[in-house]
């Protein structure tokens, strides 16, 4: 059997949020700001590679639990010991009635393992949420409280751990339904090892699983991050003059805008959220003009490498025709053939700058301050993404970044990686490999940056 | 055949981040998810950044698409191979028919079999050596060209270009292709070297030849040399090769060959064939199909199809364990409340001067309650009980936090507050933020209006205290 978890607290604290949270679900339940918005109990099992490690019960929040507690310590319910009062409470008129709410928490109380008490931090404690640990202690079952909010100070954390130390509720764990940490999951995953430690290694296996989920997120996202800067810093648009005329510009501009929506697109799918979620606000596309840098070294070892191939090749057919002469062409072939593979190589790599020069067409390129808003706004992206509680209904904007120091030393480090970028492109329309020299160098800048972010 | 697993997933992650196409965000296990490939329903998703209207709507599954296509591709490599087949029976027999005298060319039957195809082979090894481990990973030409030509007839046919491009993804992906490649021209030149050798056994059982070679570039000693070089193999292997005589006896000027020479001719012919053309193919296409399947089998996974894999790693089962009872929703309540609800009357300043009670009070008091006749925190049981028992001789007013949702006990004590104290008055207090504009930051004012209203508070005795933060 997994473990069952009872989420309870009082009306419109939390408790579906952080279920959600904990599932990484953003149709779990439904969630508002009014109270009583949920009014069943729902229980969620979570299964690893198909085995059950864990049972969430979502219930409905208390409402009366100060009238509950007048209930209980009147007749006939004041003569039942403990959690003997449950039952025919259960089966009373009133369970019926004026606490059907509260009757359907009772209800579970025994059928759990644990209690998760869900505590809105932002309010003091309340008697109405002590009346709720007093009743909830009487189901003799161990309690976990969650101080919910906790990502913004409250005035009120003091005197809630006071409180509850009070009732010996010592393990708290924090938590915030919009601004999610998963140190804060993993504390609850231990507060729940330490109370039960039969489950001990269920419990390590979903937080292996939670570990390596969120990490490889995170490096999923920073993949898609430099494939987003490459792409942006080796695209090209071919236009008449330059300056662009405004419809290349424009079309230009569009083109790089595509590539951060699609961007964006796979990163709300890897972190599981709606499209709805992030708005990317509009932002001023600089186009500049582009040039090959023929003395690159990158550039020339390019070159080099494919040049050398096609005059092998080149030479290898010139050889066949000298063969096929009898040696009469006097390896004439074999020499041509090595030529004109090394020219057209050579032709075809630096084509782009003699077509420009013959023609007089430019080539436009995203510029860097569009190249550094694209990595900024990238990262802060992921930031946010990563800690991001799937009960978060805020629309997050993405917007346009500070230039301050920290954001500069960041465009500093990637800068020389997406100016070689520049001279491939035909990078603009391929993802390349995580071993390609230039995306693992740019990944492992990402990384770091993210890391420190 | 139907599509494994891997594919399936390489298909699904392609859909996935480049059009809107998305497995359903839970299921079961990985299969049950990839499954909605299988969807007929499913419709051509919309690629990024493109026109809903300008897509075609086929009603066929993305998988049955994609395994259509894949006939179609096996389809188009048998006929390759066909055609090759037909090539290789049409190359022999006109190196029989050079003369109407009964000689066959050897030299030119050679080159026309092995010639062409030996520096196809050096071409080839050379490509493999320059490519290496190359790893610019381009689309490379094959799967460009299969991506062009699909692009072009999807019109006509059936098959919606996302799912094309998808399925050519995973069947020529960048880090096989060479060996797809290999596979294919290796075959292409195996059938045609068989059925050259077929040909040649053909014609050498249904007519009887004298071998010439005929030359005007090499001299006797070359021709000798060349002819000992190509007869090392199977005379190694104890094929009955020709001689030193039976080579000058095959000049072009010779009239007469006896018949163990054009048997020794014949059978370094067929020998030559096999040997030197038939069976490298062979080889090198079974090693490529190999290295092809080992490429695609070692695939690994792109972030995409990774994600879609972790995805379904962790799963979820929801059930309603104890439901809600059929009333009508809190929600529509409230909405029609809502409609309903009066205009809230600003506090008056006098009234700061009267007896308070602080309903469920987070905050600290307000400043300008200081200077109240009587101000009380009811914020346990105990308080609000002596409220509720106590006399009050001076207005009565009860405030309560209007950044806090109201609830059920909030209701039941309000009503109780009213039959205790009937000139009660409930102040709902609303928080302006002075940074926007002194915009409302208080959610629940509306909410704890309705609350009064219900718990029998006439809309007369209900005020707003607004205070800036």
């Amino acid at each position: 059997m997994s473990i069952s978890l009872l989420v309870v607290g009082h009306a419109n604290t939390g408790k579906t949020s952080l279920i959600r949270t904990l599932l990484r679900q953003q149709n779990f339940g439904e969630i508002s700001n009014q109270a009583g918005t949920t009014r069943h109990v729902e229980s969620v099992a979570i299964k690893v590679n198909n085995k059950t490690l864990l049972t969430l019960i979502d219930t409905p929040g208390f409402e009366d639990s100060i009238g509950l507690w007048e209930a209980r310590q009147q007749a006939p319910f004041d003569q039942y010991p403990g959690n003997r009062w449950i039952a025919p409470f259960c089966q009373s008129h009133l369970a019926e009635d004026h606490f059907e709410q509260e009757a359907k928490i009772l209800k579970q109380l025994n059928q759990c393992d644990i209690i998760l008490y869900v505590i809105d931090i932002r309010q003091a404690p309340l008697g109405k949420y002590l009346d709720e640990l007093t009743l909830l202690a009487s189901a003799s079952k161990p309690i976990v409280p969650i101080l919910n909010f906790s990502a913004s100070d409250s005035v009120h954390l003091a005197s809630w751990r006071q409180v509850l130390a009070e009732r010996h509720l010592h393990a708290v764990v924090r938590y915030d339904s919009v601004a999610f940490y998963f140190e804060d999951e993993k504390r609850l995953y231990q507060s729940l090892q330490s109370l039960m430690p039969d489950h001990y290694d269920d419990i390590e296996t979903l937080l292996i699983s939670r570990e390596e989920a969120s990490r490889s997120r995170k490096t999923f996202a920073i993949d898609n991050l430099a494939d987003l800067l490459i792409q942006a810093a080796s695209s090209r648009k071919v236009c008449d003059r330059y300056p662009p005329a405004p419809d290349d510009a424009a079309a230009f501009e569009q083109q790089i805008r595509q590539l951060e929506s699609q961007f964006i697109h796979s990163l709300l799918t890897l972190y599981e959220f709606r499209e709805e979620d992030v708005m990317p606000a509009a932002f001023s596309v600089q186009s500049g003009q582009w040039q090959q840098d023929i003395f690159a070294l990158d550039t020339l070892k390019a070159w080099g490498v494919s040049t050398g191939a096609s005059a092998m090749t080149g030479a290898a057919i010139g050889a066949g025709v000298d063969v096929m002469t009898g040696g009469l062409s006097l390896g004439a072939a074999t020499s041509l053939g090595a030529i004109l593979g090394a020219s057209w190589q050579t032709g075809r790599h630096y084509k782009d700058t003699l077509k420009s020069k013959f023609t007089k067409r430019h080539y436009l390129c995203a510029d860097s301050a569009t190249l550094s808003l694209l990595c900024l706004r990238g990262l802060a992206l992921i930031a946010h993404l990563d800690q991001r509680g799937h009960a978060s209904q805020h629309t997050f904007t993405l917007n346009k970044q500070d230039d301050n120091d920290t954001n500069k030393t960041i465009i500093n480090t990637i800068k020389p990686l997406w100016k070689k970028a520049r001279q491939h492109p035909e990078w603009a329309t391929q993802s390349l490999p995580a071993n390609h020299a230039l995306k693992a160098a740019m990944t492992e800048q990402l990384l770091e940056i993210a890391k420190n972010h | 055949m139907a599509l494994s697993t891997r594919g399936k997933l390489s298909i699904a992650a392609w859909l996935e981040s480049h059009t809107d196409f998305r497995l359903p965000s839970r299921a079961a296990n990985l299969e049950g998810a990839l499954s909605k490939l299988d969807d007929p329903q499913t419709k051509s998703a919309r690629p990024f950044g493109k026109n809903a209207q300008a897509e075609t709507k086929p009603t066929k599954s993305y998988l049955a698409q994609c395994e259509q296509l894949q006939r179609y591709f096996k389809l188009g490599l048998y006929f390759l191979f066909a055609v090759t087949f037909l090539l290789g029976l049409l190359a022999v027999p006109p190196a029989f028919a050079v003369s109407s005298s009964g000689k066959v060319n050897i030299f030119w039957l050679l080159i026309v079999m092995l010639g062409f195809h030996g520096l196809n082979l050096i071409i080839w090894l050379i490509g493999m050596l320059a490519l290496g481990n190359n790893t610019r990973q381009s689309k490379g030409v094959l799967l460009t060209s299969l991506i062009f030509i699909n692009n072009k007839i999807s019109k006509h046919s059936n098959i919606n270009t996302d799912a094309s491009s998808a399925f050519w993804h995973w069947q020529c992906p960048a880090h096989s292709n060479k060996w797809l490649l290999s596979a294919i021209s290796h075959t292409a030149w195996f059938s045609y070297l068989l059925a050259g050798f077929l040909m040649t056994l053909l014609l050498l059982l249904t007519n009887q030849v004298n071998f010439v070679w005929e030359t005007t570039l090499l001299g006797d000693q070359q021709f000798l040399w060349i002819t000992q070089q190509l007869s090392a193999l199977p005379h190694w292997l104890g094929i009955s090769v020709p001689n030193q005589l039976d080579i000058l006896a095959s000049r072009v000027d010779m009239v007469s060959q006896t018949a163990s020479t054009r048997q020794h001719w014949a059978t370094l012919l067929l020998a030559s064939i096999m040997l030197y053309g038939v069976l490298p193919r062979l080889l090198l296409s079974i090693l490529s199909i190999a290295m092809y399947r080992i490429k695609r089998l070692t695939l690994p996974k792109n972030t995409q199809e990774q994600a879609i894999e972790r995805r379904y790693k962790e799963q979820s089962e929801a059930r309603v364990v104890d439901k809600e009872r059929a009333v009508p929703s809190h929600a529509s309540v409230n909405k029609a409340a809502h409609s309903e609800s009066p205009v809230i009357q600003p506090l008056d300043a006098h009234a700061l001067g009267q007896t308070w009670g602080l309903f469920e009070w987070s905050q600290a008091i307000p400043e300008s309650l200081y200077g109240a006749e009587e101000q009380m925190v009811l914020n346990d049981a105990t308080q609000q009980q002596a409220f509720l028992k106590a006399t009050y001789h001076k207005p009565l007013y009860l405030l309560v936090d209007g950044t806090h949702s109201p609830d059920r006990g909030s209701r039941r004590f309000l009503s109780q507050a009213i039959s205790a104290h009937p000139n009660v008055s409930l102040v709902i207090r609303e928080h302006l933020d002075e940074g926007d504009e002194g915009k409302s930051t208080s959610l629940f004012v509306d909410a704890w209006l309705r609350t009064g209203l219900e718990a029998g508070i006439h809309s007369d005795s209900i005020f707003r205290f607004a205070e800036e933060e």
